[in-house]
């Protein structure tokens, strides 16, 4: 037995001095993976990442250099294609999909030689709080397997988790939180990085004007030499943007103690866990005490995120999976006289009922009549957020709000009732509708040992200082 | 505004789905509360917009990649029906 909770330095260190092969770490891995205990994963690579490990143990022992990332294992949402390896979206519709090529992030990752174990559940086609969309079956919670391990990328969340361990780091998706709220409620640390970093080629797109790539990993560090690895332009991403990477992991430290930082008073009003307030008002005092300084800063359009959120990300929904049909990719049942019945078949029974919902919405907010009351509305509004982000901005350099109302829920609690899991996203959907980066770091348990997140946002482009920021809070004595 | 049967019914055919009637009947309550709940944006004093298209100078030029056999196949074999290199549908016109 290997010791847990490996960091992607604790790999490198050990491979390097050789105090195991990268395919004994593999298999370790993979004999986890394998046993499912949390149903995190729903399609395990296991011939390709032995061969890759064996790869890697080769180079070493003909005494060559292996960078950073080199035979770590990791795991990456199914919504990230996968050249040969099945990519399903968590979506019956997919079930049979494989990937024809590789989405640019993985395609960087391949570069760095990374060992890919597989492919993590996920709530249908990215849309869920909880991971209970899924197609193949919930995910549990580590920490408490009565409870839900948040979503949408809620085993890629779970798999990084210290109680599950079953990989060091994973990839997810963010679109309104997806990223942010499972780590919370896993205990990991959660980047969503500012929209145009990382490229989004090959990701199996849900709302393009919202979604990003994102990572979860163990500690801050990794969230840096991850983040440095993926991000930067991509020609196949027309969003991204010609912006230096910056050297993140070797400028987490020291903190700079001007930095100053906004508490979202807004946040803390109504509504939020006693236990969640708490913990985020005592990290606060802390940071305070160490010298950084702390103001109070409104946000008054943060009220109509929620609600412009759900508008604006049907309605690109509903857009982005017309192409799914049955006909070129995924299953088709060949049932109906006509093709327009048979489209009706195969998208009818192919989606799950959050997707079907989100395309009906979608619809609806886009129809003749309709799109200007509520689609053209909800596009001004996200101005008015985007504007309240650059005020608060312009008075600080960061901002704090929780990740999450309330510690993970019970499985089932609100399988039944969409709008009370929309209400989950409360305080992560105004970061993707003004495209900032944000970060969710563990900051404590409740009473329950269930996990506690806290949110950091910065101005675009700010992943640097965020990073520093979680680094600094990561590094305080408990 | 809450959601009728009829506006279901034309919802579901543009987008092309197919509900069950049970699932018409749980639709309704649920599509007509999430409704309700983003009609909250109506309290905002603030004009209808459309999204400003920038120039964007980031695009590729449209020209075709070069695939190789295998991967074409992987492309092909997932055609749900097919004919040589061809994707076979049903027929597109109604024949009545």
């Amino acid at each position: 037995m290997l010791e847990k909770n490996f960091t992607i330095k604790d790999i490198h260190e050990g491979l390097k001095q050789k105090k195991f092969s990268c395919l004994e770490i593999a298999k370790e891995y993979l004999t986890k993976v394998k046993k499912n205990k949390f149903n995190t994963f729903i399609t395990v690579d296991e011939e390709g990442a032995i061969s890759q490990a064996k790869r890697v143990d080769q180079k070493i022992n003909s005494q060559k250099e292996i960078g950073l990332l080199e035979g770590v294992p990791i795991a990456v949402k199914d919504v990230i294609m996968t050249k040969d390896i099945r990519t399903t979206a968590a979506s019956k519709i997919l079930e049979n999909y494989t990937a024809v090529y590789d989405a640019t992030v993985i395609e960087r990752l391949k570069k760095e030689e990374v060992v890919i174990l597989g492919k993590t559940n996920c709530d249908e086609f990215a849309m869920g709080a909880s991971n209970e969309n899924s197609g193949f079956g919930p995910v549990k919670n580590p920490w408490n397997t009565t409870r839900v391990p948040g979503g949408s990328s809620g085993g890629s969340a779970a798999a990084v988790s210290g109680p599950a361990d079953e990989c060091v780091f994973a990839l997810g998706s963010d679109t309104g939180g997806s990223v942010r709220q499972p780590a919370a409620f896993c205990g990991v640390v959660g980047l969503k990085p500012t929209y145009g970093r990382v490229s989004r080629w090959g990701l199996i797109a849900l709302a393009s004007s919202l979604d990003q790539v994102g990572t979860l990993t163990k500690n801050v560090e990794d969230a840096a030499i991850v983040l440095e690895k993926i991000a930067g332009v991509d020609p196949k991403d027309s969003t991204t943007l010609d912006k230096k990477v910056e050297d993140y992991k070797n400028n987490l430290r020291p903190i700079t103690h001007n930095l100053s930082i906004g508490i979202v008073k807004e946040c803390f009003d109504k509504g939020l866990d006693r236990e969640i307030a708490k913990t985020i008002e005592a990290t606060i005092k802390t940071i305070n005490d160490k010298g950084l300084k702390i103001k109070e800063i409104s946000l008054p359009s943060l009220d109509y995120a929620l609600a412009c959120y759900y508008i604006i990300q049907p309605a690109e929904a509903s857009a982005n999976l017309a192409r799914y049909d049955g006909l070129r990719y995924g299953k088709n049942l060949n049932e109906g006289k006509t093709l327009w019945e048979l489209y009706q078949k195969n998208r009818g029974q192919g989606f799950g009922p959050e997707v079907r919902r989100r395309i009906i919405m979608g619809t609806f907010v886009l129809s003749a009549g309709y799109k200007d009351a509520y689609y053209k509305k909800a596009v001004a509004v996200r101005q008015l957020i985007k504007n309240d982000f650059q005020k608060a901005f312009q008075q600080v350099d960061l901002l704090i709000m929780p990740t999450t109302p309330t510690p993970p829920f019970k499985l089932g609690e609100k399988v039944n009732d969409p709008l009370a899991m929309y209400l989950s996203d409360i305080f992560t959907v105004s970061v993707n509708i003004a495209g900032l980066p944000a970060l969710s770091l563990p900051i404590g348990f409740t009473k329950q040992k269930l996990p506690i997140g806290m949110q950091i946002i910065g101005n675009y482009f700010a992943e640097g200082s965020i990073l520093k920021l979680a680094k600094f809070i990561e590094d305080l004595p408990r | 505004m809450k959601f009728t049967p009829k506006d279901l019914d034309h919802l579901t055919n543009l987008a092309r789905l197919e509900l069950t009637d049970k699932e018409k009947k749980l639709y309704l309550k649920q599509l007509s509360e999430i409704l309700e709940f983003v009609e909250k944006l109506q309290e905002v004093k603030i004009k209808p917009s459309g999204l400003k298209l920038e120039k964007n100078k980031n695009l590729r030029s449209d020209s075709v990649v070069e695939t190789t056999k295998e991967e074409q196949e992987t492309i092909l074999g997932q055609f749900a029906e097919r004919s040589g290199n061809l994707l076979k549908t049903k027929s597109i016109f109604d024949r009545k």
